[in-house]
């Protein structure tokens, strides 16, 4: 028994490694971001409804394909099931938890972000060189691994609660 | 080389022995196993369970610490996962830096590959340990604890600890402590157990030292002393009591068994001293027991005789079979309570013996009766001998004889017996007692059996047979004789013999014996033999004694006469053919006739006048001679009463009248004397009795009394023969003696030396005594003289006047009577006494 389940391990571990060696950068992004919703704390007022769908919009330029799709199909965040969402327009964020802005449409749409009295809305961005600060989380990459930055000033602006395991994993940014 | 086989039945054999070892073991050693191993089995279980316990609790406490840890870091490692950040799954990790148990961590992803891996000492040895199930694993000393990292509904992977784990540390420490504890226990439960221990085995061993004691030395005084009380106590209490018992059930048997053992050999001692044979009948069975001496007392081996009733029967004498089944019969019954009986029966060698059969009938409860025993004694000895002279009695005597009679009729041959009597006997056991006379019977016993002896040629065993027939008569069988010589020597032999004196008390005696002999062809039967030798034996002693005759016809003839006498003799008394004659005694000085003698004479009817010499002895034989007595006594004092009244005279006549020895001792004599003098009414100092020396030394203490009241009545008394007796002249003094009557043998050898000494001795003697002497069967006119010369005063005989009958004496004294009257008238004056003796002996020639 104990044999066959060690066996089994063993082929799970290489099956495993087979899968994880496949997934490239967004495939690994589009985990984060659904990743996120587990760590943080949503306003009461970011939900009309329990069973209001957690969306996930993505603006602009869509860099995951199907991969987002992929990763939430089917899940659950509490009571919520993911669902994601691509916009075109900043001012469509309506029903958004995570807005993923990217870094070709990030300037502009922050603009249009601070214009807005929407809030509890996480927003990652991937600026690379750009100005972080502009989103509560930055995803960046280091040496070929995907790392995030969070602005806990605009993660209080939109009155979300971060996990403090989720803070002790990325690089905090107060401005 | 040990086979399976082989090394099994070791084994085997050493589990018996070890069980045999225990079993033989002491109760102390025994307990001892019981506690140690109880105490030890105890600690050991308690020791497991609180070690598993222990183990269980440090197990728990142990996985509960590290799953905490793990569940912790699990919590902590969620974002690190999500996001799959390695360094800071690294940090996490290293965080357990802090803790010195865990010396590996791996976090593993979601596929179960290793994401992050802490190790204490910081060197990475060998891969990471596979994944495994959640839950805590013991391995290799260590503890793993897996835990899947969870984030709300997802499982991002899963943690894995990895403790060097103390537990088995603090196990050890936990194992030491029980076992010092274990130990300790242990020796405190065996120190307590050996006390307990004590005070249950002690008493035990106790009791048993003294339970062995008791089986070794079969001492049953021993007690075991009660050291303890419970049960072991009431143990000890009962086993003494036991003892006690025991020992009291003991006693009595010892001293039942030691009375039985008694008893036992106590009447086989008796038995056997007393030689008796035992036999035990049983009746069921018809089977009896001998004893080894009632076998040899018929002369068998013990095995010779079987068991069966006919082995006694069938021995037991003809002539007694009968008598002795009827009594036997008697005894079955219980019509006798004991069988008793005397018989005969047949010894092996052909021979009878006289054996007493005493025996008893056992009876049950029912009266039955199965079994009779008893006991048997050979009384051949006692039966045929005499206990005194240990000569054979009349009984065996008779019993030879008739066997001689037989094998004479059978094969013919001539044989012999010898009657013998001793002479004056019944004087020597009188005067001197019957122990002297019993001494003298023996004396004679002897010298006739050395008699006898010396007569037998040698190597003739049963030549001869000398038996006392009782009193002083003996007999003897003499075999095989040619004729009447062979007796006769043997007889003159045995006279000879008799003629030493015997040694009795102190002094000498002389014996001697009559003998008769009778041959085997005198009679047919032993009664006939016994007779005529008896007879031939009278002949001798009639004769003089001391000297044998040998029987023959003429004897009997004689005997048939004697025996005729005494019939006729009895018819006489009554149809008065007796009379009287009277001899008279005179004075010497004047040859007066001063009184009579009563003479007794037998006008027998056909043969005429009998003198006594023909009768009285055989009178003397029976108690004819106290009525023949008694009638002379009468009719001598009637007449001389008669007389005194027809022809008186002064003094007046005396009578004497003899008193036989029978007489003398009869007890009535005295009566008699008075009742005759007063019938008669004569005077006591006419009648005068005379009386024998031997009949006074028969009894003389007796004699003396008779004699004594005697002279109170006033007769005279007249010692009779006086001379001829065993009384010395020395004794007379003693006796109430008035007259001495000197026997005619002295008289007659008067003027021939001694016999006039003896004569004067005895006139001194009376002279002395004051007594009167009369000479008695003086013949000559010289007698006459020396006599009156001697000093005699009276005198008896033929030369005065022989005995006269009544009617002659009457004439006479009717003649001096009448002369004396004439001489009265011639003289005027009375006559100075009787009639002279001359005038006496004219008259006397003149009638004859």
């Amino acid at each position: 028994m104990v044999l066959r389940l060690s066996l089994a391990m063993v082929l799970a571990a290489q099956f495993g490694g087979d899968l994880r060696a496949q997934l490239d950068e967004y495939q690994v992004k589009a985990a984060f971001l659904q990743n996120f919703a587990k760590f943080i704390e949503w306003p009461a007022e970011a939900f009309s409804s329990p069973s209001e769908p957690f969306t996930i919009c993505v603006l602009g330029q869509d860099p995951f394909g199907r991969s987002l799709d992929d990763a939430v199909a089917g899940k659950l965040i509490a009571t919520h099931p993911i669902a994601a969402r691509r916009i075109a327009d900043a001012r469509l964020t309506a029903g958004c938890q995570i807005l993923y802005v990217s870094s070709s449409q990030q300037k502009h749409v922050f603009s249009i972000l601070a214009a807005g009295k929407q809030t509890g809305i996480l927003t990652v961005g991937e600026a690379r060189d750009g100005s972080p600060e502009d989103v509560v989380i930055n995803l960046t990459l280091e040496q070929g691994k995907v790392r995030f930055e969070i602005n806990l000033r605009k993660a209080n602006e939109e009155k979300l609660h971060i996990s403090a395991r989720l803070l002790s994993l990325a690089t905090v940014v107060r401005k | 080389m040990v086979s399976p086989a082989d090394k099994k039945n070791t084994d085997v054999l050493g589990a018996m022995k070890l069980k045999g070892a225990i079993a033989n073991s002491s109760i102390r050693a025994r307990l001892s196993v019981l506690i140690i191993l109880n105490s030890s089995l105890a600690l050991l279980l308690a020791g497991v369970a609180l070690f598993g316990y222990e183990t269980y609790q440090q197990r728990q406490a142990a996985t509960r610490e590290l799953s905490a840890n793990a569940g912790i870091l699990a919590e902590s490692a969620t974002a690190a996962l999500s996001f799959n950040d390695e360094h800071a799954a690294a940090q996490i990790l290293a965080a357990l830096r802090g803790d010195q148990n865990i010396v590996e961590a791996v976090i593993y992803d979601r596929y179960g590959l290793p994401f992050s891996r802490y190790q204490r000492d910081g060197k990475l040895r060998s891969s990471s340990p596979p994944l495994r199930p959640a839950g805590a694993y013991f391995e290799n000393g260590t503890l793993l604890a897996f835990q899947s990292i969870n984030l709300g509904p997802d499982r991002l992977g899963t943690i894995l600890l990895r403790s060097t784990n103390d537990v088995y540390d603090r196990l050890r420490r936990f194992i030491v402590i029980v076992c010092v504890v274990m130990i300790l226990s242990l020796g405190l439960s065996v120190l307590l157990g050996s006390r307990t221990q004590r005070s249950i085995a002690n008493p035990i061993t106790a009791l048993s030292v003294v339970a062995r004691r008791v089986s070794v030395e079969k001492d049953y005084s021993v007690r075991a002393s009660r050291i303890t009380g419970g049960e072991i106590g009431s143990l000890i209490d009962s086993f003494n009591d036991m003892l006690t018992q025991i020992e009291a059930h003991e006693t009595a048997r010892q001293t039942a068994e030691e009375s039985l053992r008694e008893s036992e050999e106590r009447y086989a001692l008796a038995a056997r001293g007393a030689n008796d044979g035992l036999w035990d009948w049983k009746l069921s069975t018809n089977k009896m027991y001998f004893s080894p001496r009632w076998n040899q007392m018929l002369g068998y081996e013990d095995a010779e005789l079987g068991t069966s009733p006919e082995e006694w029967f069938s021995r037991i004498h003809p002539s007694d079979r009968e008598r002795v089944m009827q009594e036997a019969c008697e005894a079955w019954d219980g019509r006798k309570p004991l069988l008793t009986t005397e018989y005969r029966m047949r010894h092996k060698n052909g021979s009878f013996i006289w054996v007493l059969t005493r025996g008893l009938a056992v009876r049950d409860d029912k009266g039955g009766t199965d079994r009779m025993a008893g006991s048997q004694t050979d009384i051949t000895e006692g039966k045929i001998a005499d206990p005194l002279t240990a000569l054979p009695n009349r009984l065996y005597f008779t019993d030879r004889l008739d066997s001689a009679i037989e094998t004479a009729h059978q094969h013919g041959g001539l044989f012999a017996v010898l009657f013998l009597d001793l002479d004056k006997f019944k004087l020597v056991n009188d005067s001197l007692g019957h122990a002297a006379g019993d001494e003298l019977l023996m004396g004679v016993a002897l010298r006739l059996r050395l008699s006898a002896f010396a007569s037998v040629p040698e190597g003739n065993g049963n030549a001869s047979v000398i038996a006392r027939l009782g009193g002083d008569e003996f007999s003897i069988l003499l075999y095989d004789v040619r004729d009447e010589g062979d007796a006769i020597i043997l007889a003159e032999r045995i006279l000879e013999k008799l003629k030493a004196p015997f040694q009795i008390e102190g002094r000498q005696m002389f014996a001697s014996a009559s003998v008769g002999i009778a041959l085997s062809s005198s009679g047919e039967t032993p009664e006939d033999l016994m007779r005529n030798a008896d007879t031939a034996m009278y002949q001798a002693k009639a004769k003089g004694k001391s000297r044998y005759e040998v029987f023959n016809e003429q004897m009997r003839e004689l005997a048939m006469a004697r025996l005729e006498i005494e019939t006729d003799l009895r018819k006489a008394i009554d149809e008065r053919q007796l009379v009287l004659y009277y001899q008279a005694e005179v004075s010497l000085s004047n040859h007066r006739t001063i009184g009579y003698e009563a003479l007794v004479r037998w006008n027998h009817p056909t043969r005429g006048i009998l003198s006594p010499a023909e009768f009285v002895p055989v009178a003397e034989e029976s108690d004819l001679i106290v009525h023949l007595g008694r009638w002379v006594l009468r009719e001598a004092c009637r007449q001389m009463a008669v007389w005194h009244e027809r022809y008186p005279c002064e003094p007046p006549l005396t009578i004497s009248v003899n008193v036989s020895p029978r007489q003398l001792s009869d007890p009535r004599l005295l009566q008699d004397v008075e009742d005759v003098l007063a019938e008669t009414g004569l005077s006591p100092r006419c009648l005068h009795l005379e009386v024998t020396e031997s009949s006074i030394m028969g009894n003389p203490d007796a004699a003396l009394t008779t004699l004594r009241r005697l002279k109170l009545l006033n007769v005279g008394l007249e010692i009779d023969d006086f001379g001829t007796g065993y009384s010395s002249l020395s004794c007379l003094h003693l006796l109430p003696f008035d007259t001495v009557k000197i026997d005619r043998s002295f008289i007659k050898e008067l003027g021939f030396g001694e016999g006039s000494e003896i004569v004067r001795t005895i006139l001194a003697l009376a002279r002395s005594l004051d007594m009167s002497v009369v000479a008695e069967g003086v013949e000559t006119k010289e007698q006459t003289h020396t006599l009156t010369d001697l000093g005699c005063n009276f005198a008896q005989g033929y030369y005065f006047s022989k005995p006269k009958s009544c009617q002659t004496t009457e004439a006479l004294l009717e003649e001096r009577s009448q002369l004396h009257h004439a001489f009265n008238l011639l003289q005027g004056g009375n006559p100075p006494g009787n009639p002279g003796l001359e005038y006496q002996r004219k008259t006397e020639l003149m009638a004859s």
